[in-house]
């Protein structure tokens, strides 16, 4: 009773009512009041503005520290880790900023979908990066189609726009302007073990009829102990269009043509989809749900005799296999049979791009002249981890880079880039094409080489079947 | 009292006109104030963490927007995306995969859960440790469930071609190897995913029905087997239908969960080989973070919403018949 008489009903309705009351009249005071002091930092969270480099990643995009007096903080957003594949930044950077009085604050935001979304957030917010390395041509051409990014077609004109790998700058192009540098790209090659060639006879093959050879000879043979696969297949969904493309491009075949016509159903492509079927049998078991990461992990634990990868193959010798650096070589893919060897397999470009509400823009540019100016982009990548490929002629071919490289790594490197001059991908055969997205999205290409594999199909069936979904993906697009 | 009875019809009307409560007094005494202002805050919130995501990926479906092709902006396009999705066999094939996929695992998942409910309900030595480690695979996370069921059901290594090579092995002799690629066969990898499905989400079943069965009363139980119930009649006509709201409630959360669930079916099979596992979710992923359709993705999404909402009003009517019923 002394509890009602205390707190009733209607006492309860006045405190809510009061509460609700004052939170309003706050509300309005706050919105109609002085507007509070414009602060250089729209971030509570501020980092110690002399470490910029040691923050592994940024919670937020608003996390961005006070630049000291006088001084300039450029955001860099990067999808390649810094203490693990790119420790020279820590070293390299702070050489510009001591003379702009700038600093570059690197946050590291994984690839894909988290930079995406966190791109898209900052753009909102207006705290989209200075600088940032879009990850690859797709995300580059997605951020220019937002406008989250600008053009540079200026200031690879003024670093040298010859000197980039033609496959690089095609890629970054979207609605005729460049919106990325091409940065590092990591192409396709063929790895095998040269002391199991030689232990059978074995010459690295330069064409298919080589490659179905040596696959044959070498599947189902006890190396160390253990029974290897022939060579590598991997049909899952992230990987499948690239397995796609090693074979396609090497063969001259494409998706579209250049007027963007449907052409998937070509000589070219029907040879490349029968010699993946002619080397089922010798891929490694549980090919169909396996990605290149896991075959290049049965590569190098001695598995696999012949691996498609990208040069990345490098890093993981270097690192983690130095000893197998002795045992593996690296080759072109091989040409198959229509091939003009004007092209070759897949390569994955990342770019350097501005950002698009850049306070600093001009700063930026300088920036970007002074990382690829020869000297300091050549530095970079003694600094990157090995298995990635300038995107300038002149420093990839360098001798002083390859000087440099490690002694396991030198013959990935040499064929790397020489892959990067023919590499290819699958739907943007002559430049960026939306269209493409769209048929990795309804998973064409995995279909397609299941359909080949399993063999229920014939590949002419196979082929009438891919060519059929291109042609209603581009008209629902 | 008497008085006040005796002239109640006389004095009611001007008793009324000086004594009608004032529009306040109404208000801060009435009841459904009250309820309204005591569910306020929980209903603004559940409206600003859960309706407006909703309300605006219903939304999206009736709006174009690519974002490979931002400049041309977002625009209201009607019905088009429903009209697209009707003529899209992806889509017909990935609601089919996931039908079957949702009410095979939900229904195996229940029968498992009962039969392991049932036999740790009563107490006995240990109960503790084997109730804890039927709940683990609950506890496991889905990345790490994917990669040890992908280890098992690989061809070569795997546990699984390992045990039916050994058994091949007594039988047709010691050469014997069985290799089988059951995620990578078209025939076969709806299956296995069916079967990490279950053996992830049976737990959470059998700890509902675990809960359900403890708290049904003893003496039901007690009379049947004193009017001569045999186990099973017992089970049939004694425990099944006091715990048919709990199983209700079971399936209506895994069916919703198993619908939508994405992340284990990507990471065992990404929706191959040949769509043999495409589900609607891998669909909606593929639509919106690879072909960057925004428009089209929500419009899968709307009607996964709509079918679970249905799916859900049905289960919940069915309840609420039976309690009527009662």
């Amino acid at each position: 009773m002394m509890s009602r008489a205390r707190f009733t009903r209607r006492a309860y309705l006045r405190l809510i009512g009061g509460t609700v009351g004052a939170v309003a009249v706050a509300g309005l005071a706050t919105a109609c009041g002085t507007p509070p002091a414009p602060t250089a930092t729209p971030a509570p969270a501020a980092k110690p503005a002399e470490k910029p480099a040691e923050k592994p990643a940024a919670p937020a995009p608003a996390a961005q520290p006070k630049p000291a007096e006088g001084d300039k903080t450029l955001v860099y957003w990067t999808f390649m880790p810094t203490d693990q594949r790119f420790a020279g930044r820590k070293t390299l950077f702070p050489q510009w900023g001591e003379k702009n009085k700038a600093t570059i604050q690197i946050e590291d935001v994984p690839a894909g979908n988290p930079f995406n979304q966190k791109m898209a957030a900052a753009y909102a917010a207006k705290l989209l990066p200075d600088l940032l390395d879009p990850w690859d041509s797709n995300a580059t051409i997605s951020f220019a189609s937002q406008t989250f990014i600008i053009a540079v077609d200026d200031l690879v004109k003024d670093i040298g726009k010859d000197d980039f790998f033609k496959v690089g700058l095609d890629f970054g192009t979207w609605k005729a302007k460049l919106y990325g540098i091409p940065l590092i790209g990591w192409p396709h090659l063929m790895h095998y073990r040269k002391d199991w060639f030689e232990q059978e006879g074995l010459k690295p093959p330069t064409n298919w009829a080589e490659l179905l050879d040596v696959s044959k000879k070498l599947h189902g043979k006890t190396k160390d102990g253990t029974q290897i696969a022939g060579i590598s297949g991997f049909f899952a969904s992230i990987h499948a269009p690239y397995m796609f493309q090693d074979y396609v491009g090497p063969n001259s075949g494409y998706t579209f043509n250049e007027k963007g016509d449907v052409v998937i159903n070509s000589k070219e492509v029907r040879e490349a989809l029968t010699m993946i079927k002619d080397l089922v049998p010798y891929f490694q078991a549980g090919y169909g749900n396996m990605d290149y990461g896991t075959t290049r992990t049965q590569f190098v634990e001695g598995k696999i005799a012949i691996e498609t990868d990208s040069t990345s193959m490098a890093n993981v010798i270097v690192k983690t296999k130095p000893e197998l650096g002795a045992k593996v070589s690296s080759v072109l893919l091989p040409f198959g049979p229509s091939s003009k060897k004007d092209r070759s397999g897949f390569n994955g470009i990342s770019y350097f791009s501005i950002g698009s509400q850049s306070k600093y823009t001009d700063l930026a540019r300088d920036f970007l002249k002074w990382f690829y100016s020869t000297p300091i982009y050549t530095e970079a990548f003694m600094t990157y981890d090995w298995g990635l490929i300038p995107e300038r002629r002149s420093v990839a071919e360098s001798q002083d880079w390859h000087k440099k490289v490690p002694e396991q790594a030198k013959p990935i490197i040499q064929a790397g880039v020489k892959a990067a001059e023919l590499s290819t991908f699958p739907g943007q055969d002559f430049g960026v094409n939306p269209i493409a997205n769209k048929l990795l999205a309804d998973d064409v290409y995995r279909n397609l080489l299941q359909k080949v594999a399993e063999g229920k199909e014939t590949v002419d069936a196979a082929l009438k079947w891919a060519e059929d979904e291109v042609k209603r993906i581009v008209k629902e697009n | 009292m008497a008085e006040s009875s005796a002239g109640a019809a006389e004095t009611r009307p001007a008793f009324r006109a000086r004594h009608t409560p004032s529009f306040w007094y109404r208000l801060t005494n009435s009841e459904a104030v009250l309820a309204l202002v005591c569910i306020a805050p929980a209903t603004l919130l559940l409206l600003f963490i859960l309706a407006y995501p909703v309300i605006q990926t219903l939304a999206f479906a009736f709006y174009s927007r690519d974002l490979l092709k931002a400049e041309l902006g977002t625009q209201f396009v009607g019905l088009a995306n429903f009209a697209w999705l009707l003529d899209y066999d992806r889509f017909w094939l990935a609601l089919q995969n996931s039908v079957l996929l949702t009410v095979v695992t939900v229904f195996f998942e229940l029968a498992i859960a009962m039969v392991v409910a049932l036999m740790l309900a009563e107490p006995f030595r240990g109960v503790g440790i084997v109730r804890g480690l039927f709940i683990l695979p609950w506890a496991i996370p889905t990345i790490v469930t994917a990669f040890v069921w992908r280890g098992l059901f690989s061809p070569r290594y795997g546990l699984i071609n390992q045990v039916i090579s050994e058994v091949g092995r007594l039988v047709s002799g010691p050469s014997y190897q069985f290799q089988f690629d059951w995620l990578s066969n078209s025939a076969f990898a709806m299956l296995g995913v069916i079967i990490v499905y279950i053996w992830r989400g049976f737990p959470f079943v059998f700890l509902v029905l675990l809960a359900g069965l403890q708290s049904l009363p003893q003496e039901l139980s007690d009379a049947a087997r004193i009017d001569g119930a045999n186990g099973w009649k017992e089970f049939w006509y004694v425990t099944l239908p006091q715990l048919k709201p709990v199983i209700l409630i079971a399936v209506i959360l895994r069916t919703i969960t198993v619908f939508n669930w994405f992340d284990l079916v990507w990471l065992l099979t990404g929706g191959g080989p040949q769509n043999a596992t495409l589900v609607l979710p891998i669909l909606v992923y593929n639509r919106a973070f690879v072909a960057f359709q925004v428009g089209r993705a929500s419009v899968i999404t709307a009607v996964m919403f709509v079918i679970l909402a249905i799916l859900t009003y049905f289960f919940l009517s069915q309840q609420r018949d039976e309690e009527h019923a009662r």
